[in-house]
């Protein structure tokens, strides 16, 4: 009987709590464990909710959580012991003993595609025990059997075949009914051996509604003749699923999936993990939103599944979730944000979402069975397959991904420099004509050296960032940028993080923020730790007008050459850090995960194109806010005190500006180096924003030099004239390291602040900036060398 | 006294600055939670107009 069921002044003995995750979790943290005894106290007017009196203290119950609680009265616990034929005098021993009985009973479902041979294992199961039962209203039919193992009481109910858990057909709708329904202890899922990608298919919906299962391999036989090699334990360890081969019709392995489903039903398997399917970066952002609103309600769900599930199934419009949520007091908004996430969705992806979700899986199923699975004579023949033997080729797949990283950097800044020079003229022009039209004075200054050269130095480079965010943004949508992942993982593994983990890497190419949100799909704490620490040494778009800005005055025959290994270098960094931090702070080993291996897809102009165009709007933005008010600060902290007319310094006034004693003050931190204070102080502006970097360096270096102060060509050449002058080749190289190195945007500081801690917030700062110091010193002495 | 608009111009712009960036620093640090984008920024503004 359920809790729900008792009547107000009815007591009885908890038996066990039936559905997932962290309802089931929090059901028991309250009190109702196996053998505490419960008593109902009262109804509320609707009967909803209900209190219940246990442990000794009251606590009050929706109908719909009670539901899900298993109870059995003392009547019960007399009729069992009765059938049973046991005899027992004292009270005590007839409720201990039918809980005991009960406590053994394991339901058990039986889910699997049409002809993956359930019956087949039901009938080994169940020997000639099964009935057939007809269900009225549907047209479909499930069997019931049960079997004695081991002290347990094993029911098996057959469910109907179905290839997924949507509400398209009446077997899938019947298969959830009862999932939700009957909630049964353990779900056995049959996968046939010989085709596991669609199979798998129907996994990935179990594994989104979380339940405690366990996958019966059937007709392993046939997969072991076939000649393919299939590591069905490593997939286990990776779904967080123990898979158990079988053959069903011999009643090969069927001792051990029945241990299994023993160990599974009392929480001892340590197989068991709860893992989310990836779903992409786009999908994944806009199922949040929804999912965070849900769990902040979760008491207004029904209490079967995770409200991730619910969020993903009314995104996908899910008919039969709709008609179970349209009474919670939030369905309105839900529903709202749902149809909002599925235009968004359906228009960035430019495909429905039906489509859009079952390619994730099937890429989440491909990534699986890469890892695991080796056809023997099966030929490939999908121009993705053939895409995927070339790209992820254990030989030829690094160089590959190499040539294109390098490729990007390239096209960056020679494809680039074509309008960036166009936008260079139009700032220099601008810059000329104010300074003509007005009369000479510190508010013409401030506008020309302060914003018209701060903020046109950083403009410059709109176009190369629009051409990296561009090339980002197609390997993305295409699906190559998981195959890099993929071949990446075996580096990765070695240096003590997942695969996974550089997914965030890459994406930290864009911006670091994002990218440290973007850990939260790493399910291991540790990983997902280092990870996070590792995203600031991968270099954001805004560290790249830097780099722009000196390898197109100190490298310019090489400059794509050159922005390539500084990005590679980056990657090193993090990745030996990653070791370093797995080495000596993580030791345990980390969980393995499938690598999602979504399938290619032509990236649509339109979703690409609005994807370059947020992240150059929100570059824009900062150039006309953080880099404005930046630009002005700098220039009014170089241009003041001036110095009183009739006093005739030896160093010139900008030396003596408070931002030059700023500079001379700090200039020692920098002085092993030889760098000027004009570059620390730049370097030290970067803190807030990346891009202020070059905007301070042009202000500071807008103002000329004394034995060129009557001339009044001061175009940004001339900036890049007086930088080139003013460090050699060797500060630039260290001035470079440093800059890719050293703490990240503020931003990002407080990014990794909320997603880990402020210790890891601090120390990251901390440990960046030493690393970074310590490699500047030794890529300038180096230099020198050469 | 000769005032020179440029060097009032100046002033009143650096105030503003100074208004603005103190804004900045507050809403990015105390209300925003280290979210420095405009949208956020805006959202802080509009509370505090509400409060």
């Amino acid at each position: 009987m359920r809790l729900s069921d008792l009547k107000i002044g009815e007591t009885a003995t908890v038996v066990k709590v039936l559905g997932y995750g962290g309802f089931r979790r929090r059901i028991m943290e309250m009190g109702f464990v196996y053998g505490q005894e419960v008593t109902v106290i009262l109804d509320a007017p609707l009967k909803d909710p209900i209190e219940y009196h246990i442990m000794g203290y009251d606590i009050s119950l929706r109908r719909k959580e009670a539901e899900m609680i298993v109870v059995m009265t003392r009547e019960e616990a007399d009729s069992l012991i009765s059938m049973e034929g046991t005899t027992l005098v004292s009270s005590d021993d007839i409720v201990k003993h039918a809980l005991d009985s009960s406590r053994k009973r394991i339901s058990i479902g039986l889910v699997g595609n049409p002809n993956s041979g359930k019956t087949s294992l039901f009938n080994t199961l169940c020997g000639r025990s099964e009935h057939v039962g007809n269900y009225s209203g549907v047209t479909v039919d499930a069997k019931r059997g049960t079997l004695k193992y081991k002290g347990y009481t094993i029911e098996v109910t057959d469910l109907p075949g179905t290839y997924a858990l949507s509400a398209y057909s009446p077997e899938e709708v019947y298969v959830r009914r009862h999932l939700i329904d009957n909630t049964p202890d353990v779900i056995i899922n049959t996968v046939v051996a010989s085709n596991l990608e669609r199979n798998l298919y129907l996994t990935t919906e179990l594994i989104d509604i979380s339940p405690k299962m366990v996958i019966a391999l059937n007709m392993y036989d046939e997969l072991e003749q076939s000649g393919a090699k299939f590591d069905h334990e490593a997939l286990g360890e990776m779904i967080g699923v123990p898979i158990i081969p079988v053959v069903a019709p011999t009643g090969q392995g069927i001792e051990q999936l029945l241990d299994a489903v023993i160990g599974v039903y009392e929480n001892q398997d340590q197989r068991v993990r709860h893992i989310h399917i990836g779903y992409g970066t786009i999908i994944e952002e806009n199922l949040e939103a929804l999912n965070a609103d849900m769990r902040q309600h979760r008491e207004e769900l029904i209490a079967h599944f995770p409200p991730r599930y619910y969020a993903l199934k009314l995104i996908e419009g899910d008919k039969e979730i709709k008609s179970l949520l349209e009474s919670a007091p939030h369905y309105e908004r839900w529903s709202k944000m749902a149809n909002a996430a599925r235009s968004e969705i359906e228009t960035a992806l430019g495909e429905d979402i039906e489509t859009a979700l079952s390619a994730q899986k099937y890429g989440f199923i491909s990534g699986a069975l890469k890892e695991t699975y080796t056809a023997s004579e099966q030929k490939r023949n999908t121009i993705g397959d053939k895409i995927d033997e070339i790209v992820t080729h254990r030989i030829w797949g690094f160089p590959i991904f190499f040539a294109l990283m390098w490729f990007m950097f390239y096209c960056t800044f020679t494809l680039g420099a074509y309008p960036q020079d166009w936008i260079d003229a139009g700032v220099g022009w601008l810059y000329n004509t104010v300074r003509g039209m007005m009369q000479e004075g510190p508010l013409r200054d401030m506008l020309t050296d302060g914003v018209i050269s701060g903020v046109g130095s950083v403009l410059v480079f709109l176009p190369n960032i629009m051409i990296l965010y561009l090339f980002i943004s197609i390997l993305e949508d295409s699906g190559y940028l998981a195959r890099a992942a993929f071949i990446m993982d075996k580096v990765m593994h070695r240096m003590g993080v997942h695969g996974k983990s550089f997914i965030p890497m890459i994406m930290g190419f864009g911006c670091n923020v994002p990218a440290v949100m973007a850990c939260r799909t790493i399910e291991c704490t540790t990983s997902r730790i280092i990870t996070i620490m590792v995203v600031p040494f991968m270099s954001c778009s805004a560290r790249l007008p830097i780099y722009m800005m000196i390898v197109g005055i100190f490298f310019p025959a090489h400059a794509g050459t050159v922005l390539f290994l500084l990005y590679l270098f980056g990657m090193i960094m993090a990745v030996i850090s990653a070791r370093l931090m797995r080495r000596f702070m993580f030791r345990e080993q980390e969980a393995p995960f499938v690598m999602e291996l979504s399938p290619y897809r032509i990236p649509t102009a339109k979703a690409t194109i609005r994807h370059m165009w947020s992240k150059c709007a929100q570059y824009l933005r900062k150039m006309g806010g953080l880099i404005l008010i930046a630009s002005i600060v700098v220039w009014l902290l170089s241009y003041y005190p001036r110095p009183a007319a009739n006093i005739e310094t030896e160093a010139p006034q900008y030396e003596q500006s408070y931002m030059g004693k700023l500079g001379s003050w700090c200039q020692p931190i920098f002085e092993p180096m030889d760098m000027g204070w004009q570059a620390t102080v730049a370097l030290l502006s970067g803190i807030p924003a990346k891009e202020i970097v070059v905007s301070t360096m042009n202000v500071l270096y807008a103002h000329p030099n004394d034995e060129e102060a009557e001339s009044e060509d001061v175009l940004s050449k001339d900036v890049s004239r007086r930088i080139a002058g003013s460090m050699s080749t060797a500060t630039a190289v260290a001035f470079l390291i440093f800059s890719l190195l050293y703490l990240p945007c503020v931003a990002t500081i407080m990014a990794i602040g909320s997603e880990l801690n402020w210790k890891w917030a601090v120390g990251s700062a901390l440990y960046n900036t030493a690393i970074a110091w310590i490699f500047a010193w030794l890529a300038y002495h180096i230099t020198l060398l050469l | 006294m000769i005032i020179n608009w440029q060097e009032l111009a100046v002033a009143v712009i650096a105030i503003v600055v100074a208004i603005l960036l103190v804004r900045r620093i507050w809403n990015f640090f105390f209300c925003n939670k280290g979210c420095s984008c405009s949208e956020c920024d805006k959202e802080c503004n509009r509370r505090r107009v509400d409060k």
